[in-house]
């Protein structure tokens, strides 16, 4: 093997070129000196020019916030270990606040919260930082949500839609699919060009490495990127990891492409800042959240959003014309025992523009996204719909919200009508079309064809326990024997005349065959 | 040690202010010097210490040392104290009240840091420099500390000017690392 050896003179030309362009100016700095250091959190003297969020250096390289400037001291949380700082350390203004690497190189990589990998895959190349802490884009640079976000799941692209730059909050007891539903949301946007940011926060990190490794399997990696602060990373990173994760996704959208950001998840956020806020004295208020709670999450959430082309061509200086972008978000809520009017949950709800409530009790009986129908609602994602699915639900919707009523009538009658007979059993087959499997997604054809043969009746006469063995076989029959079709849908999402002959010769002749009992 | 700095802080406005208005600074100035020597004193810091002592016998023995040199709003100032138990705040009240008084009459202390003695020339020059570049007064403080290399440091207040060898050697290594 021949080893390639450098010469001292090429090494020395080497470092010559490197130090060419030092500048040897004394350095003007402010400096303090470190107080008290406990719980993550410390307290300096001096630093009187420090601003409120500016990053402070320590030795050996650690970083902290300043988050409270006081008359005679400064409270500052630290960005990673303190084991080697120690009373009476010197601590210096950096006149920076922390930014975070971004770009397309972080796609397919696992970071931590300051955006250093954590995944072993050698360092990232990006070329552009962005500061995690920005002001939302302002009214005059927004747009209204008007496309469709596919999660590919039935029950939530029919009854409660997702537009892009729409913020969706999923709420929910333990157990009950979150995490599940924003994995699937992310698998589908294989094909769609979305690209995802998934921010777990305060997760063990086996459920962090689990979420990985699904993503990995399904080929969904390489157009996401994992921010993970665990729950035995310090408070601090905890704090700042959906920032970072928000940066990430705004770098997409302030380029003219559409980005999905999911904060997994803000309770423990907000527990995070409530650790931080108590040890930094802040004075306690409800359930012992600080007084700005709740800006915490709005301003966080308020940085999703679909942006015009004026604010695409500002950001990218006019190298990316007519596009517009969005970041959509999709906060998760951890609920105990269903109690949505808790503090953050009321606050997190009023801040999003819908919410898709998982139940415990559906999650058990079967109905698997457990999506509570009733409750769930999306504010602004309907006018984004694609059109076959806007004109597919709207009877679904309604079926559903009756038979819930009078499946919970009917036990008291002995014997039922005709007609409310078949209503209920219309009801019972339109739940189980909307049961789904995990890593499922469907495209929008294979939806609209299932929801039409719902809506319209052509499975009245299946069996209720057949409905799922129907419902994939009528799958693969259209994406082997209509497949131009099924494209066609995908892309476009019309619906007309044409398009409905076509649904029913495929149900009618897929009926015929019998190919599903 | 905030927190003294916090209770101390009205006591120091008031009295600077009152000699201000009085034009009386100078002498307050020494009163606290001396009243916070006084507490200094290792006997004394005990007495301080202890919550039952007399705050009266206090008065009598702070009165007694500086009588000769105090005046009745100077009296006044220690019965202040005596009465509200702060007896121990006043070195805390002398060092703020000299910080009002370096701003007021536009003086800065600066600390100068080099690797070998400063000459006197030297010091001169750059005393004037820093004179007329902070319009304020400079008070030179220099000390010593071969660990520098070379080169100095200039701390005022909170302000550091870094022109050392070993600062701008740190700084280098990092550039070449980037």
């Amino acid at each position: 093997m021949q080893v390639k050896q450098l010469s001292p003179t090429e090494i020395s030309e080497l470092i010559k070129q490197r130090i060419q362009h030092f500048e040897l100016k004394p350095e003007v700095r402010t400096e303090g000196t470190i107080v008290s250091v406990k719980d993550g959190i410390v307290r300096l003297y001096g630093l009187s020019d420090v601003m409120q969020g500016e990053m402070i250096e320590f030795t050996d390289h650690t970083y902290g916030l300043a988050l409270n400037l006081e008359r005679d001291s400064v409270g500052a949380v630290i960005l990673g270990s303190t084991a080697h700082l120690s009373e009476g350390q010197t601590a210096k203004c950096t006149g920076r606040i922390l930014e975070v690497p971004v770009g397309p190189a972080l796609l397919g990589r696992v970071v931590d919260a300051l955006g250093n990998p954590i995944d072993g895959k050698g360092p990232i190349q990006a070329k552009e930082t962005s500061p995690i802490e920005k002001v939302a884009p302002g009214v005059i640079y927004r747009q209204p949500v008007s496309q469709p976000l596919q999660t590919g799941l039935k029950a939530i692209d029919s009854m409660v839609p997702i537009g892009r730059g729409q913020r969706e909050l999923i709420i929910g007891d333990r157990q009950t699919g979150k995490t599940a539903i924003a994995i699937d949301t992310i698998i589908s946007q294989k094909n769609s060009g979305v690209k995802c940011v998934y921010v777990a926060i305060g997760q063990k990190a086996s459920s962090v490495a689990a979420v990985v490794r699904k993503l990995e399997e399904h080929d969904a990696l390489k157009h996401t990127v994992v921010v993970v602060a665990g729950a035995s990373d310090p408070a601090a990173m905890q704090y700042i990891a959906p920032y970072a994760g928000c940066a990430m996704g705004e770098y997409f959208r302030d380029r003219g492409e559409d980005a999905l950001v999911i904060y997994d998840d803000l309770t423990k956020h907000a527990w995070a800042y409530r650790q931080i806020s108590l040890l930094l004295r802040r004075p306690p208020g409800r359930e012992a959240y600080p007084g700005d709670i709740f800006y915490l999450h709005s301003r966080l959430l308020e940085r999703a959003s679909r942006v015009n082309t004026i604010y695409v061509e500002k950001i990218t200086k006019g190298q990316v014309k007519d596009r517009t972008g969005s970041l959509t978000a999709l906060p998760i809520i951890e609920t105990q025992a269903g109690d949505v009017s808790a503090f953050v949950s009321t606050n997190v709800i009023s801040i999003t523009d819908g919410q898709i409530f998982l139940e415990t009790d559906l999650f058990n009986s079967g109905i698997r996204p457990a999506i509570n129908a009733g409750l769930s609602v999306s504010r602004v994602g309907g006018a984004a719909q694609t059109k076959i699915m806007r004109k597919l639900v709207g009877g679904i919707r309604i079926a559903q919200a009756q038979y819930r009523e009078l499946a919970a009538f009917s036990q008291f009658l002995s014997d039922l009508d005709e007609a409310t007979r078949k209503q209920l059993e219309r009801g019972q087959r339109i739940t189980e079309v909307m049961k789904q499997k995990q890593y499922m997604p469907l495209t929008v054809a294979e939806m609209a064809l299932i929801l039409f043969a719902a809506d319209q009746g052509y499975l009245d006469d299946v069996p209720v326990n057949r409905v799922a063995i129907f419902e994939q076989e009528l799958k693969s029959t259209l994406n082997t024997q209509y497949r131009e079709f099924a494209e066609r849908i995908n892309k476009s999402g019309e619906y007309n005349d044409e398009v409905q002959q076509t649904l029913r010769t495929i149900l009618e002749s897929f009926k015929a065959n019998q190919t599903w009992s | 040690m905030s927190n003294l700095t916090h209770i101390a802080r009205p006591y120091a406005l008031a009295a600077f202010e009152y000699a201000r208005f009085s034009s009386q600074l100078l002498s307050w100035k020494a009163f606290l010097q001396s009243a916070s020597t006084i507490t200094k004193d290792k006997t004394i810091q005990k007495l301080l210490d202890d919550p039952q002592i007399d705050q009266q016998l206090l008065f009598d023995l702070f009165h007694g040392v500086l009588a000769s040199i105090i005046n009745d709003e100077q009296k006044n100032f220690l019965l202040l104290l005596q009465q509200y138990k702060r007896f121990a705040l006043l070195p805390g009240i002398s060092e703020l009240f000299d910080t009002y008084y370096a701003a007021f009459e536009k003086m800065q202390t600066v600390r100068v840091v080099t690797a070998i003695q400063m000459e006197k020339e030297i010091q001169q020059k750059l005393s004037q420099a820093l004179t007329k570049r902070m319009q304020h007064e400079v008070i030179l403080h220099c000390e010593v500390d071969p660990h520098i290399l070379g080169g100095a440091v200039i701390h005022i207040g909170d302000h550091v000017i870094d022109g050392s060898i070993r600062g701008k050697l740190s700084r280098l290594l990092e550039f070449s690392l980037r």
